[in-house]
């Protein structure tokens, strides 16, 4: 494998799913999100729909985790492999390495650097923002109030994480779990864009 | 372990016929439902065969249920937690992931089994009262619980090693580990309580030395270094994030277990109240419920066989084969719990003959089991129903659903029903709410088919 694969992880807010496309599209990299990733992985012959749905599941509250079987309780008992999240999760992660394997790629979000992390040219990248700018990217762009803005994104925070630490060993968001880290709100979109391109240029030589 | 799983049996799924996938994804769900309930069935049908001993010893082991229960609830924390981690980073290949979690779900299986054990042990004449124990039956209870309590290590480490040995790729092994268990239970019970004549604590005896012989073949087939994951030192360590993870998924199949618990200690705790000789009466709930049991065992397994299928089908947008599925294990579920009624209802003196030779006893049983199974018929219905929300990921739904008939309903009836009519209001609660909860599922069923078919989604 002489391909290289990018993958982003990123708050909500921090504008990192568009410095990911600016990457992509100035490396010339094909760039993959949630809903790409969604079209590879129905090739399992599932619907897309169902993916859509998958992660929402890992948080249904309080009773939600009481009583809600996981999917898996009925697996683990009957050995059988049910349509469950982790199933989903799985199906997923064989689509992003088949991916992964062919051409040079960015993958944003869905555990990616976790589920690539034996692949030999992977650099893992994690992108935030200040609190203050991440409102205003959200007021911006959803047409939110501020208070509305607060709670996506603590809200969006709080399930991606539990995503991310259910599916990975890794802690998201933590500086040690990834190749590079950083705050976007300094040099804004278009710079955090070039400094990123310039690191996989020098580090790949490129 | 092939590499491409995932991607196989979704598609074999989605084209073989449904009556051949749901044999084959049913029989070894029915096998792993049933056997811990055989267990305990045997258990009573042999004590109930020692020489002098009466319906006190029954009543006795009845009340051993609900710990019994509670005991397990720890055991699928442990081990269902673990086994779901397990399979995760099976899935993603992660084997150094892997076996550390396989080393600390031994770890956590020793440090809750010996915990639970010790504190049961220390109030166990109380615990025993609490649940609905009396002066005469407390001693055979004490005799078969203090064996069992014991061995309790041996229990959750067999568990949960099976069920690390199913999520590890060897579901076919961890199938012959459960059916040579139950084997060899039935070739020891009537030995150490026949032969050996050491009464009920043969019988619990039994039950832990038929684990422990399992025990040591599982330990022995997964400290094999060939296998990619086996047991090794230096995984036993635990880790905070592991635990964490393990004991948080856990928690729902712990609390599914606890539930049950709770509701046979206060139906013990009302026929003790509420009768005139509470002790048959406790003894007969004990018979009549675990022969209803293993019918609901059974349905449950066929359920989870289900599943896989209903699942992937209704995400691959094949409604035909989802709604094919629905009702081919709806007709096969309602055959099993017919089966049931028609036991329940026609010949429940034969069915408590097995269990017992006390006549009294006999009466009451057979008596209870006519009344436990008026509905039984359509309880299949039910349980298939709660499952198949789950199965298409309305899970609220199927969550709402089992509780409405184990707990919703089932424990207000309870509490209410015997102060107006006394000892019949515990019995009578059981057909009601089973009853009023398979009406609430005939409903949301219908109110979802109407949904689908806005949608314009034509099954």
């Amino acid at each position: 494998m002489d391909n290289i694969v990018i993958s982003i992880g990123r708050e909500l807010g921090s504008g990192g799913k568009e410095i990911a496309e600016m990457v992509a599209s100035r490396l010339g990299f094909k760039f993959y999100d949630k809903k790409l990733l969604e079209v590879a992985a129905s090739e399992s012959g599932l619907d897309t729909t169902v993916f859509q749905n998958a992660d929402e599941r890992e948080t249904s509250g309080f009773i939600g985790s009481m009583f809600s079987i996981h999917g898996s309780f009925a697996n683990v008992l009957s050995g059988s492999s049910c349509m469950d999240s982790d199933q989903l999760f799985k199906i997923q992660s064989e689509a992003i390495r088949t991916i992964a394997e062919k051409e040079n790629c960015i993958i944003v979000g869905r555990c990616a650097e976790y589920v690539l992390r034996d692949h030999p040219r992977m650099a893992s990248i994690f992108i935030t923002a200040h609190h203050k700018e991440r409102i205003r990217y959200i007021m911006e762009n959803e047409g939110k109030s501020h208070s509305e803005a607060e709670e996506t994104i603590e809200k969006g925070d709080k399930r991606r994480r539990q995503y991310h630490d259910y599916y990975a060993t890794t802690r998201w968001g933590e500086a040690r779990c990834y190749d590079l880290c950083i705050n976007a709100s300094h040099m804004g979109l278009e710079g955090t864009t070039e400094f990123i391109c310039n690191y996989i240029r020098q580090r790949f030589l490129l | 372990m092939s590499n491409n799983t995932g991607r196989k049996v979704p598609t074999e799924l989605g084209t073989e016929k449904v009556g051949k996938l749901l044999m084959q994804y049913a029989i070894p769900a029915i096998i792993a439902q049933t056997a811990a309930s055989l267990y305990n069935m045997i258990d009573s049908i042999f004590i109930g065969h020692i020489p002098g001993v009466g319906a006190d010893a029954i009543s006795g082991l009845a009340t051993t249920f609900p710990f019994m229960n509670l005991s397990a609830a720890f055991g699928a924390m442990v081990g269902v937690g673990g086994a779901t981690q397990l399979s995760v980073r099976l899935g993603q290949r992660d084997y150094d992931s892997a076996k550390t979690i396989l080393g600390n779900l031994v770890t956590l299986n020793v440090i809750v089994g010996v915990l639970f054990a010790a504190v049961s042990l220390l109030f166990l004449d109380e615990v025993l009262f609490f649940f609905g124990a009396s002066e005469n039956t407390l001693p055979f209870a004490r005799d078969f619980m203090i064996v069992i309590l014991l061995g309790n290590v041996v229990t959750h480490l067999y568990f949960g090693i099976n069920a690390a040995l199913r999520s590890s790729g060897h579901p076919k092994q961890a199938m012959q580990a459960t059916i040579i268990t139950v084997i060899m239970n039935i070739i020891l019970a009537p030995i150490f309580i026949f032969v050996f004549g050491w009464g009920i604590k043969g019988a619990a005896l039994a039950t832990i030395l038929a684990q422990c012989i399992t025990l040591t073949w599982q330990i022995r087939l997964l400290s094999n270094p060939n296998e990619l994951l086996h047991l090794q030192p230096g995984i036993y360590r635990l880790r905070k994030s592991i635990v964490k993870s393990i004991l948080k998924i856990g928690m729902s199949p712990f609390f599914i277990n606890a539930a049950a618990c709770i509701v046979v200690i206060i139906i013990n705790k009302g026929l003790r109240s509420y009768s005139d000789n509470g002790d048959t009466s406790i003894a007969a709930y004990g018979i009549a419920n675990r022969m209803q049991f293993i019918f609901v065992m059974v349905v449950l397994g066929l359920t989870q066989g289900m599943q896989p299928i209903v699942g992937y089908n209704y995400g691959a947008k094949q409604f035909a084969r989802v709604k094919s599925t629905l009702m081919l294990t709806i007709y096969w579920a309602t055959l099993v719990t017919t089966i049931g009624f028609v036991i329940c209802e026609f010949m429940p003196e034969i069915v408590a003959h097995a269990f017992t030779t006390d006549p009294k006893l006999i009466e009451h049983s057979a008596w209870a089991m006519r009344v436990m199974s008026i509905f039984m018929p359509i309880i299949g219905f039910q349980l298939v129903t709660t499952n198949f929300f789950q199965s298409i990921g309305k899970v609220n739904k199927s969550i709402f659903l089992s509780l409405t008939r184990q707990v919703l309903l089932l424990i207000p009836l309870l509490v209410i029903l015997p102060m107006f009519i006394g000892e019949n209001g515990v019995w009578y609660s059981m057909p009601i709410s089973d009853s009023i909860a398979a009406l609430l599922t005939v409903i949301m069923l219908v109110i979802q088919f109407r949904e689908w078919k806005r949608e314009g989604i034509e099954a």
